[in-house]
């Protein structure tokens, strides 16, 4: 596999942004066909004076197809309540579908693993153990000798700029160090692809910029599939290969918007006449999903 | 005498001091509060000497019999002199430690199992719903008859006065653990006795200290209640024994005894649980 980080000692993540992109690594293609979630259905669910009741499924997905190629940085954007978040948990294998299949590198994912990196938006690194146990949480899983794999857990705290925070708790770390061990403990297992649920979005806007910048420079080092969700169309912009549109409830695609800029992307970028006409685009197509969505609950209500 | 391997000081002291940091942490307090603390103690103490000295009687409460804290405090040196002290404490620390060290290894392992996994809650949560509202002492006739041994049957009834604090906890703590902890775990690998010993155990821990703390407590309360029916040693047998030999001073230096000896326990368990999640503290939090 080619995502394993060359061992440089001194480089920090300022650095590794202006190292040049891994060639197109070989895995990590995730493929979706006529994919179908629903959430929530069964019954218990609802309670009404003490009785379970049954509760209709929602449909949060329907028909969705989509491909992203391997090495790619892919941001699934639409209006909220579109179901990008349970399409990702899906694809990552932590939501069980209701219809059709997901692929990674030609393998069904059925279930949560290693090879497929999770981070959420609110942290979940292990409260009692320290940044390295943390981030060499899954190596420990695999059975790595407790040498290799913090020299490997320090090689990964280095590239996503903690180095000195190694015997820290996470209570200990802000919020933008601690998506950034997150980052580092799901990059650890060398995963094909991974999945980023809103990560930088309880963050302030300062730190979310850096986080971007951050995230981009690591990627460019060890060229994972990425698949993020977000709803800051900036930040989608910023940040992808593709930008996978989608529409209100029941979710599909939309659009997908290849987004033209070479990188590594200046800070700057955000302030361009293209950057500025690529967002305009992506307003229209949310604002236009948003109404649509609200149109068809309106009806649902009357 | 037994043969103590030179080993053991130094080890001893290693913990002592590794649970000395934990008090010293747990206990933390200024110089006001500590003042105030002592006035209010010392304080109750010259109300009480006042009051048994005077024979205050009330009607519904009277002093008469109580003896002052003066009798007491010479009755205690009396105590401390003897040998019988020695024999009595450690018969009941070992009673404590033995049915409490019990209740904490099957409360917890239980705990973790009835909060985990569906399968084990409907197979223990009936029986142990049926008996969780039975108190520890109400076990003690039955122990009597059901333990030959007398010894025994009090480590049982301190054990069954334990358990319900630390197995509850425990399967509170587990419950109460944050899913996306959980989930992060298992997608990194982390499965059946990994996922129990690096995740679930160490997540419930907070709430487990916490049960080990009120399951100490209630250990020293069902104990020594089982001593004054079945002892025959132990420092709840003596502050009964005093009061059928009407020494009554000794009464009062057996209930002293039982609380600074349950109040060291707490300290204990508290300094230990301390120690054992130092990152509790530092969310704000104390166990």
């Amino acid at each position: 596999m080619s995502a394993r980080i060359e061992r440089r000692r001194g480089d920090d993540a300022g650095a590794a942004a202006s190292i040049t992109p891994a060639s197109p690594p070989e895995t990590g293609r995730i493929v979706v066909r006529d994919l179908g979630i629903s959430l929530g259905g069964g019954r218990g669910r609802g309670q009404a004076r003490g009785r379970s009741v049954a509760v209709p499924a929602v449909e949060v997905v329907r028909g969705l197809d989509l491909e992203v190629e391997p090495g790619e940085f892919v941001c699934l954007l639409g209006p909220s309540g579109c179901g990008k978040s349970s399409l990702l948990s899906a694809m990552a294998g932590f939501l069980s579908t209701s219809a059709g299949t997901i692929e990674v590198d030609g393998r069904r994912v059925t279930g949560p693993e290693p090879e497929l990196g999770m981070v959420f938006q609110q942290t979940s690194l292990l409260p009692w153990r320290s940044v390295e146990e943390n981030v060499a949480f899954g190596l420990k899983m695999r059975g790595t000798p407790a040498q290799a794999r913090r020299a490997a857990a320090r090689d990964f705290i280095a590239l996503v700029g903690l180095r000195g925070f190694e015997r820290h708790f996470p209570a200990q770390l802000s919020g933008g160090m601690q998506q950034r061990a997150e980052i580092a403990r799901a990059l650890i297992n060398q995963p094909r692809v991974i999945f980023m649920d809103e990560p930088f979005a309880a963050l302030d806007a300062q730190t979310r910029f850096m986080m971007q910048e951050l995230l981009l420079g690591v990627w460019a080092r060890v060229g994972t599939t990425v698949v993020f969700v977000t709803h800051d169309i900036d930040e989608a912009i910023f940040l992808a290969d593709r930008i996978f549109v989608m529409t209100s409830r029941p979710g599909r695609l939309r659009e997908v918007i290849r987004v033209p800029f070479a990188r590594p992307r200046p800070a700057d970028l955000t302030t361009t006449p293209a950057f500025v006409g690529l967002k305009r685009r992506c307003l229209d197509l949310l604002r236009e999903e948003t109404l649509r969505g609200l149109a068809g609950r309106q009806r649902f209500v009357t | 005498m037994t043969v103590v391997p030179d080993a053991f000081p130094a080890a001893a002291g290693r913990v002592a001091r590794w649970v000395g940091r934990g008090v010293q942490a747990a206990s933390a307090i200024d110089r006001t509060r500590l003042l105030t603390r002592a006035l209010s103690l010392g304080a109750a103490a010259l109300i009480w000497q006042w009051a048994s000295s005077h024979h205050l009687s009330l009607r519904v409460i009277d002093f008469r019999n109580v003896p002052a804290p003066t009798e007491v405090a010479g009755a205690a040196a009396a105590l401390v002199a003897s040998p019988k002290l020695g024999h009595h404490v450690r018969s009941s620390l070992f009673r404590v430690f033995a049915g409490f060290a019990a209740a904490a290894v099957v409360g917890i392992a239980l705990g973790l199992l009835v909060g985990r996994l569906k399968r084990a809650a409907d197979l223990f949560s009936p029986l142990l719903e049926v008996m969780r509202p039975i108190p520890g002492v109400a076990w003690i006739p039955l122990a009597i008859l059901m333990f030959p041994s007398s010894e025994l049957s009090m480590v049982f009834i301190t054990f069954m006065g334990a358990l319900f604090p630390i197995l509850l906890n425990t399967v509170h703590g587990v419950e109460g653990l944050d899913r996306r902890v959980v989930a992060g775990s298992r997608a990194l690998g982390a499965r059946s006795v990994a996922l129990f010993r690096e995740v679930i155990l160490p997540g419930a821990l907070p709430s487990i200290v916490t049960g080990l703390s009120i399951g100490m407590g209630t250990a020293w309360f069902c104990l020594v209640t089982a001593e004054m029916i079945s002892g025959q040693y132990g420092i709840g047998y003596y502050t009964w024994e005093s009061y059928n030999l009407q020494r009554y001073p000794d009464i009062v230096v057996g209930m002293l005894f039982i609380g600074f000896f349950g109040m060291v326990s707490s300290a204990l368990v508290k300094a230990i649980g301390a120690r054992l999640t130092p990152w509790y503290r530092l969310e704000g939090r104390t166990p």
